[in-house]
Order: C-alpha cells, then sequence, then structure tokens
C-alpha cells in the first residue's frame, strides 16, 4: 500500500530504488517492533477487558484533557487573531480581475490563514503537553491508573486533533459568512457595471443608427452571469487525462498513436525527449543520430475527408534546429543551439537522418560521485515548410528518433556504453501550449485539409461515463481558451472540434465554433457515434490562418452540475484537518523523549523536510554545483580533505533524503488550488487525502509507541 | 473486587532490584537492592527509611511506573505494569500531581473516564470521594492551581480511592496536612483496613505509621534492614509497665520499694502525660461541637435570623 501510494506521489523522481528500499526497510523494522510488542495494548483499544471496557473510553478521557488543556491555554484567541489577521491581509490583497478574482482570492487568504494557525497553534500545544506531563509529574498519577502507553499517547492525538478540527469549524463559518458579504459586494459591482455598459451600448447603437456616434463593444455577458449566479460556485469538471499538441496526431484502434512535427517557421511544435542517466563517471563525448521519416500531407479523395500521406519531393532539403542540454543543474554550460541538414537514406526512401558531434565533452561527472543523475535534454523541430516528421514512440534505444552514441574514453578501451531509450518528454514550444491556426491561405469552408496544429485530448472511459448526454446523445464540452493572433486580426477567431475513440467510427466533426479570449465557451457534441466504453478524444484546431487559440490540460472539458461552495469549503477545511492531524501526530511523537522547544524544532523541521523532498530530489538528481562543483573542483580531487568532505557532504543529503521518505508528505494536502479554481474538490480527491493521513500516522505512531513503552515516567 | 484468592499475597517482590545508570560524568546510582517484600491481604503494610532509602522507588516499580533492573514483583498476583491489575489499585503519590487546569470534579471525573465508568457512576463517585475527603464544596469548581495544599491532597487521596480499590498505595500520606487532617488520614487508612483493602504506606512520621500499620520494613539506602509486627518490634521485652488511676502517694512510694526489693533497676514514676496530638484533636474537638451547636441554634425558628 505504501509503495502504491509513493508511486502516485507528485514529482516522482528517477532515483535509485534503493532510497526506497532503504525507507521501506526502516519503516517495515518500526512496524514489525510495534505489531510484536503492542498486539496487546491494540488488542485492548477496540476489544472489552474484565472490568475495564474498551480503550477507547479511556482514549477520549485523554483526548478530553487535552482540550481542557488547550481551553485553559485560552485557545479561543487563535480564531480571533486569524480574523483580524484576514481582514487586514484582504483589504492590502488587490486583485486581478475584480470581478471573477475576488471571491477566490479571498477564499484563498482565509484558508492559508486558518492552516497557518492551526498548524502553527497545534504544534506548540502538542509539543509541550507530554513535555509538560513530565515536567509537573502529572503523568506519574495518570500512569498508575489502567491506562497504556499507547492509549495514552493516541489520546493526546485525538484531543489536539479534535480542537484543531473545532478550530476549523469556527473559522470555516466565520469564512463562509464573510465570502456570502463580498461576493454579495461582488455582484452589486457586476450588475453595476454591466447596467452602465449595456447603456453606452445602447446610447451607441442608437447613435450609429441615426448616422452617428462611435461603435461600442456590446456588454460583457461575464458581468451579467456573475451579477446573476454570483461566484460562489464550485464546478465540477471532468478534465482529460492528458493532451498534447503536435502537426497531425493519429489515434489508432490498436491504442498507438502516430503524431507528426509540422515544420515550417509558423509551426509551434518541438519534440522534447529526455535521455535518463545512463553514465556514470568521467567524460561523455557523444554523437547525436537524428533519424525520422519525412513526408508531406495532401487533401483526400473528397472535401472533409481526413488527409492522406505523400511522400517528398525527390531531393528535398530538411533542415531540423537542435538544441541539447546536457548537464540541467550543474552550472556546466554546455548547451548547444544547432541547425543540421538532413539527407534521405538510400537504403529506406522516405527516411531522412543527420549527425551531430559536439566539439566540447557534453557531460562530466566526478569519479566519486557516480550517484549524480545528469539527464540529456534533445529538442528537435523542423524547419522546412510543408513537410512533417513522424515520431516514433521510444520504445527501446533502437527505434527512437534521436540516438546517442556514448563515447567515454575515460572508462575503458572500447569506451562504448549501452544505452537507454529517452524518454519523449512532450511537444511543446518555450512552455506555451499553443495551438497555431492552418497556412495563410486556408479558407474553412475550402474542403482542403487543416494543415494547422492540433491539440489533442484524452478523455479516459471511466470519466466519460459520468458526462451526461440528453436524449440525441449530444454531450456538452465547455472550452476555455486563450486567443492570440499575429494577423487576420478582424477576424473571429474559430475552431474545429473533433470528437471520436478508437473504435475505427470516423470523427465527428463540429465546425467553426466562435471562441473568445477567457470566456468560456460551450459546444453541443453529437456523441451517438461515440462510445464511452473506451477513452474519448477531442482535437482541436484552430481554423483562422495567423490565430492560435493557447490550451492548458483541463482548457477542454465537460462540466457537471456544480456542487454548493459551502460543500467545496468544507472539503478544503477537511484537507487542512487532516494535516493538521499528521503534524500533531509528529508533533506528540517527538515530545515523547525530548522537552518541548526541542520537540518543536523537530516536528517542524519534519514538517519542512515533508515539503521539500522534492528539493533533496533535486539535490541529489542534478548534483548541486555548490555542494559538489564538479567541474571545478577536478584540481583538488586527489585530495584527501576534499574527498571525505564530497563524501560527508553527498552522505548527509542521502541520509536526508531517506529521512523525508520517512517522514509524512505534507505536499499532498492541497486545500487551496480547487477553491481558488471555482473547481470542486472530487470526493475521490478527499478521500485519498484521508487515506494518506491515516497511513502516513501509522510509522510515526509506531515509533512514538517503541519510545515510550519502556520509558521511565517517574 | 478483583477474584485474586485471598492467600495471593497482595504484594511479593523477590530479589527486586532498581539501579540508576550514570552518564557522563555520573555514577550509578543503587536505588533497591534485592529487596524481598511479602504484604498481606488486608493489611497495613508501612514501608520506613530515610531520605533516600529506596521508599517512592519501590512504590514506583510496583506500580509499573519505571522497570525494575533485577529481581521480579507481583502486585495482586500479576506482574507489575499488568493494565487490568491496575483497575484494583488505588495510588497517592508524595505529591500531588495532578492537572492544574482542572478542578476537583473535573479530576475525578477523568479518572472515572478511565476506569470506565459511565455516566451516573461518574457522577454518584465522584461527589461521593470528594465528601469522603472532606472537600469544601466551594471549591470544587475552581482549578486546582487555585488550591491550598492541603486541599489538592485531598483531590490527591479522592481520586486514589476512586475505583474501590484492592490494594491502596499511598506515598507520605499525611504530607502537607495539617494535625486535623492528619488524624482524619490515619483515621481513613483505618478505615480501609476494616474494608478489607490492602494499604501499602510509605511515610517519615514515624508515630503516624505506628498508630496504623500491622507490620513494618525498614529500608536504608535501598536494603531492607528489618521487617515484622509493629509490636515485635516495638517490645522491649525486660522493662515491666503498669499504668493505674487514682493510686494514693503512700502506695505508690510501697510498689517503687516492692520493685527495688525484687531486684528491679531503673524504675521511673511519674504522673502520666497525654499526647500533643491528644490535646490538640480534643481541643479541636469541642470548638467544632461549639459551633455546630451554635449553627443549630442560629437555623433553629425563633431563634434570631431564623425562620
Amino acid at each position: 500500500m505504501f509503495w502504491l501510494l509513493a508511486q502516485q506521489a507528485p514529482d516522482a523522481a528517477p532515483l535509485s530504488r534503493g532510497y526506497d528500499i532503504t525507507a521501506w526497510v526502516l519503516i517495515g523494522i518500526a512496524l514489525l517492533a510495534f505489531a510484536l510488542t503492542a498486539w496487546r495494548d491494540v488488542f485492548h483499544i477496540f476489544f472489552r477487558a474484565k472490568d475495564l471496557g474498551t480503550g477507547l473510553s479511556r482514549i477520549w478521557a485523554v483526548a478530553r484533557t487535552a482540550i481542557f488543556e488547550a481551553w485553559s491555554a485560552r485557545i479561543w484567541i487563535v480564531p480571533l487573531l486569524w480574523l483580524v489577521a484576514i481582514l487586514v491581509i484582504n483589504a492590502l490583497v488587490v486583485p486581478y480581475d475584480e470581478a471573477t478574482d475576488t471571491v477566490a482570492l479571498k477564499a484563498a487568504v482565509c484558508l492559508y490563514g486558518q492552516s497557518f494557525m492551526v498548524l502553527v497553534v497545534m504544534l506548540v500545544l502538542a509539543c509541550f503537553s507530554i513535555a509538560r506531563e513530565r515536567e509537573r509529574r502529572t503523568i506519574i498519577t495518570t500512569g498508575a491508573k489502567p491506562l497504556s502507553r499507547l492509549e495514552f499517547f493516541l489520546g493526546k492525538i485525538v484531543g489536539f486533533s479534535a480542537i484543531s478540527l473545532a478550530l476549523l469549524l469556527f473559522m470555516g463559518v466565520v469564512t463562509y459568512g464573510y465570502l456570502l458579504v463580498v461576493e454579495r459586494n461582488v455582484r452589486t459591482t457586476a450588475a453595476e457595471k454591466y447596467r452602465i455598459e449595456e447603456e453606452h451600448f445602447q446610447k451607441s447603437q442608437r447613435g450609429m443608427a441615426g448616422g452617428g456616434g462611435e461603435a461600442v463593444n456590446p456588454p460583457s455577458q461575464a458581468l451579467k452571469n456573475i451579477a446573476d449566479s454570483g461566484v460562489l460556485v464550485a464546478r465540477n469538471l471532468i478534465a482529460p487525462a492528458e493532451f498534447q499538441i503536435a502537426g497531425l496526431i493519429q489515434h489508432n484502434p490498436d491504442g498507438t498513436t502516430v503524431r507528426s512535427l509540422r515544420g515550417g517557421a509558423s509551426s509551434s511544435e518541438r519534440m522534447i525527449l529526455r535521455f535518463p542517466t545512463f553514465y556514470s563517471h568521467g567524460s561523455l563525448f557523444p554523437t547525436y543520430h537524428f533519424i525520422f521519416p519525412a513526408y508531406t500531407l495532401r487533401n483526400g479523395p473528397n472535401p472533409g475527408d481526413p488527409p492522406v500521406f505523400a511522400p517528398l519531393r525527390p531531393g528535398t532539403k530538411i533542415s531540423i534546429r537542435i538544441v541539447i542540454s546536457p548537464t540541467t543543474g550543474t552550472g556546466q554550460e554546455r548547451t548547444v543551439d544547432h541547425t543540421l541538414e538532413m539527407f534521405e537514406t538510400a537504403e529506406v526512401p522516405g527516411l531522412y537522418y543527420a549527425q551531430y558531434t559536439p566539439e566540447i565533452p557534453q557531460l562530466y561527472i566526478p569519479d566519486d560521485h557516480p550517484e549524480l543523475q545528469l539527464p540529456i535534454q534533445v529538442q528537435v523541430s523542423c524547419l522546412t515548410s510543408g513537410v512533417y516528421l513522424g515520431v516514433w514512440e521510444c520504445a527501446n534505444a533502437d527505434n527512437s528518433n534521436v540516438i546517442i552514441d556514448q563515447f567515454a574514453p575515460d572508462i575503458g578501451t572500447h569506451g562504448y556504453i549501452p544505452l537507454k531509450p529517452p524518454q519523449i518528454v512532450g511537444f511543446e514550444k518555450y512552455d506555451k501550449q499553443q495551438v497555431a491556426g492552418p497556412s495563410d491561405g486556408y479558407e474553412p469552408r475550402s474542403g482542403r485539409f487543416n494543415d494547422g496544429e492540433v491539440a489533442s485530448f484524452r478523455f479516459s472511459a471511466q470519466d466519460m461515463k459520468r458526462v451526461p448526454r440528453d436524449k440525441d446523445q449530444n454531450a456538452v464540452l465547455s472550452m476555455y481558451l486563450d486567443v492570440d493572433k499575429t494577423s487576420n486580426y478582424n477576424l473571429q477567431t474559430l475552431v474545429d472540434v473533433d470528437v471520436y475513440n478508437q473504435l475505427g467510427r470516423p470523427p465527428t466533426r463540429v465546425s467553426n465554433v466562435a471562441v473568445n479570449e477567457k470566456i468560456l465557451t460551450e459546444v453541443t457534441l453529437p456523441m451517438k457515434d461515440v462510445s464511452d466504453t473506451s477513452d474519448t478524444f477531442v482535437d482541436i484546431r484552430c481554423a483562422i490562418p495567423g490565430h492560435w487559440v493557447a490550451v492548458v490540460r483541463d482548457s477542454v472539458r465537460f462540466e457537471l452540475s456544480s456542487t454548493p461552495f459551502l460543500i467545496n469549503l468544507v472539503k478544503s477545511e477537511l484537507v487542512i484537518f487532516f494535516s493538521a492531524v499528521l503534524l500533531i501526530t509528529v508533533a506528540v511523537v517527538a515530545s515523547v523523549r525530548v522537552n518541548g522547544w526541542v520537540a518543536i524544532l523537530v516536528t517542524a523541521t519534519a514538517y519542512f523536510l515533508g515539503n521539500g523532498i522534492s528539493q533533496i530530489q533535486y539535490l541529489l538528481t542534478s548534483g548541486a554545483d555548490s555542494l559538489l562543483a564538479p567541474g571545478e573542483a577536478r584540481q583538488y580531487q586527489s585530495q584527501l580533505v576534499f574527498k571525505a568532505l564530497g563524501f560527508l557532504q553527498v552522505l548527509a543529503i542521502k541520509a536526508v533524503y531517506v529521512i523525508c521518505l520517512l517522514l509524512p508528505d505534507f505536499r499532498l494536502f492541497d486545500s487551496t488550488t480547487d477553491i481558488l479554481q471555482y473547481r470542486n474538490m472530487p470526493w475521490l480527491e478527499l478521500g485519498r487525502d484521508m487515506l494518506w493521513m491515516g497511513l502516513f500516522a501509522i510509522p510515526p505512531i509506531a515509533v512514538g509507541y517503541l519510545m515510550i513503552r519502556k520509558q521511565e515516567l517517574a | 473486587m478483583s477474584n485474586i484468592p485471598d492467600e495471593v499475597p497482595a504484594i511479593g517482590t523477590h530479589n527486586l532490584t532498581k539501579i540508576y545508570p550514570g552518564f557522563w560524568n555520573a555514577a550509578k546510582v543503587t536505588a533497591l537492592s534485592s529487596l524481598n517484600l511479602s504484604v498481606r491481604r488486608g493489611e497495613i503494610f508501612g514501608l520506613l527509611g530515610p531520605n533516600g532509602s529506596g521508599k517512592t522507588t519501590t512504590i514506583k516499580l510496583l506500580l509499573g511506573l519505571i522497570s525494575a533492573t533485577g529481581g521480579t514483583a507481583e502486585v495482586l498476583g500479576k506482574p507489575v505494569g499488568d493494565q487490568q491489575t491496575r483497575r484494583y489499585l488505588g495510588y497517592l503519590p508524595e505529591e500531588t500531581y495532578l492537572y492544574r487546569f482542572l478542578n476537583a470534579r473535573q479530576t475525578l471525573d477523568f479518572y472515572a473516564r478511565i476506569f470506565n465508568f459511565n455516566r451516573v457512576q461518574r457522577s454518584r463517585a465522584v461527589d461521593h470521594y470528594l465528601d469522603f475527603v472532606g472537600l469544601d464544596p466551594a471549591v470544587r469548581n475552581r482549578p486546582l492551581r487555585t488550591y491550598s495544599k492541603g486541599q489538592a491532597r485531598r483531590v490527591g487521596l479522592a481520586q486514589a480511592l476512586l475505583n474501590d480499590p484492592d490494594l491502596v498505595i499511598l506515598d507520605e500520606p499525611t504530607s502537607g496536612l495539617d494535625p486535623i487532617g492528619t488524624l482524619e488520614m490515619k483515621e481513613l487508612i483505618l478505615q480501609l483496613k476494616r474494608a478489607g483493602k490492602t494499604v501499602l504506606l510509605s511515610s517519615h512520621q514515624l508515630a503516624d505509621v505506628e498508630d496504623v500499620c500491622d507490620r513494618v520494613c525498614i529500608l536504608y539506602r535501598g536494603v531492607k534492614e528489618v521487617e515484622g509486627t509493629v509490636d515485635e518490634l516495638l517490645e522491649v521485652k525486660d522493662v515491666f509497665k503498669l499504668e493505674a488511676r487514682n493510686v494514693p502517694e503512700s502506695v505508690q512510694q510501697q510498689m517503687v520499694a516492692l520493685v527495688q526489693q525484687a531486684g528491679g533497676d531503673e524504675i521511673r514514676t511519674g504522673r502520666q502525660r497525654s499526647r500533643l496530638e491528644d490535646l490538640f484533636k480534643r481541643l479541636v474537638a469541642a470548638k467544632r461541637s461549639d459551633e455546630s451547636a451554635a449553627a443549630l441554634s442560629a437555623a433553629a425558628p425563633g431563634a434570631p435570623g431564623g425562620r
């Protein structure tokens, strides 16, 4: 189970399994020791002992005392401080768009404030509780009662968790009331703005009808929507599982996908491949080989048919641009940006080839730091108009469009190292996910195929079963697109929407859908021929030359009926609560053996490490030039002191990383993202967070029990 | 009541040893050395010794608060630390270690919950034992941090008796109590004995121990020096003692002469002195009796201020 969770954790890095194995072994030892020593205490929690009842009542007794303790520490001041803080902060924060962003922003501030206050206060209370029991020796009186140490320990966790829940409940109610007031103001303002815009527009229309006046835009429907429906919403979106952009994308019935890079200056595509670590030490003098099938596209036999592949004219010259970033993160500036000419191979017509050998070594890894993992990233784009380069799936090292010959003279006589296949990272242009329109001269109604780019969104079959359809099997697709124009400024941006799946039927197309910048566009898709038994694809093409539409993964989605905002707020509060419970657990464990201040230090460190595992991963995988300085430090390599220091540094980072793996991953508890996007947090996500909370809490509880089990209380 | 046969001793220790390990420059400390002890059911057993003799260490070992370095110990027939056995134990520590933020009722309610009392049982037990230890009702809802030492001690005693324990372990029970409180405590210990409870009493107040204990054990530097009944240990076999009231002076002289003739030496005569404790007890009892009578007459119909 833990292993499964680790696989789902965000930003999983391609690190050695050794770290995971070490962490799991340590956790396993702790859990085994816990199981062997605590089984009787665990049994007594759930099963009635003679004259004693179950341990649950005793746990609750300790929890009640923890609540009284918090109350006597004037815990009720916390919500008041929070209220003052959020009122001040919200008064200072200015949203980018008052109509749409105000409520989300203020809600996020309220939630951040709650999270901060609750975590800090619980940190202090939980860290000092057991420590104070030891100092004041109340633990002696309590320890003489029929209360197991596990029950005592869990009682503290339950008590402080109950306090944090009560605090969050109170602050949540206040937050909701506050947001109702804010939303009312937003709606009033939007209604007033709409009224003014409408008056202005009507006046302009009357003026133009009279032969004069100036044209103005019609009043914003967005304002009217806000005024009518408000912005306290929690939308339920069915977002695509993935999407990609290419010149042409074909999803075959066998599940494979054929992608093509479109050539030419107007193309936004570049293929990005990342070669994982394959090289252990010394210098690397690689040769890069580029192999692409190249073709062009022609109209299908009938208007509206999909395009067909056609061979290039003999002698066509193809230029590609390559950008190679070999040692990211180490400060070794060896990035190559180069243009290559490809030529057609004699053996296989239509297959084009080029090779490149940089003049300088691409990579240097010190002998004593073989653990460094320095991926090489290669980007390829085609510069020749009208040419499409076929992209191969990188099933193995030989079936890749880019291959590296790794000649490394340092490591032996032959100097060649076995290859590992690269991984295609994506198709994008300068981090903007833009879909370019067709070539100049394209006319949407011409019957010619749209040779622009396509963004292909894949919706999983499981999700598609939840998409409502009307009696004619139509479903409503929502698109929230950004629009950009480099020519044809006066034309409305239009997109073509194709929907299909892999069952072989031709796509159903909805043509010439008008889209506007940051306005939600709804398209009714005829889904009669699109079964929900397999993944469904929605392709978006821009139909106007010189126009672009920018997309992110959930720009295109199906919207279900919205959930009341209050429920979404409660879910966010629960996510904060889950993270608070985990922090309390760690704090109580930390305070078992040390005094309150040391426990705070330990818990805060655990919290930051639990949030910063990505940074530690980065140190391990990138080499951390400031720590290891592989390039500059070569001259000192033979010195024993340098070697010893380097060894200790690496050892420390590795140890910290293993510790991170042992700690709860606090990054998983995200309480604000959905609220900020007015999106409903799925129950599944909430359940997953709850599961994580439960599972992450078990190892610290086991460790805490082992520490307190034989502790001398007096 | 536990279902332990009467022949099983309430407490039994076999070579019980506790050594506190040294750390850095601190030396090892042997707090208890091979203690063999057997406390019978229903007796009051006194644990005596100067500071540092190992009395409190013995009690903490018996309660499972600390672990033994060597030897074994059993309480009510079970190894120490057994969760279920602690259901039948009551413990009053040498100082009152209670939650200062709770009031007396909340304190007892907390411990009653640990003993799995239901709501009605809790309510009854809390009131009963607070009355039993004589805690002023006016202070029962105030946090313990505002209590005098004696008041806190009474709450401590109430929590020790709350579960009607078979074995009551009292560590310096009269510490912090005024003479009346001390007398009441002694009376209460005797009451416990009458109710068939076993009491392990640790105290510096030798007179208190002498008054109530059936058997005592004297520890010195962690080693048991002597153990036995109070009468056995205190009996001076070669000294004869006679007490009588209203004996004429001349007869007294004759009796002294008779003893001298018989070879008796180190003869001491004089008037009997009562103990200061008895005097204090008589005075306070008389004063309280007067106060009660005055209060009754003030409340009587027809009296000034009465109904």
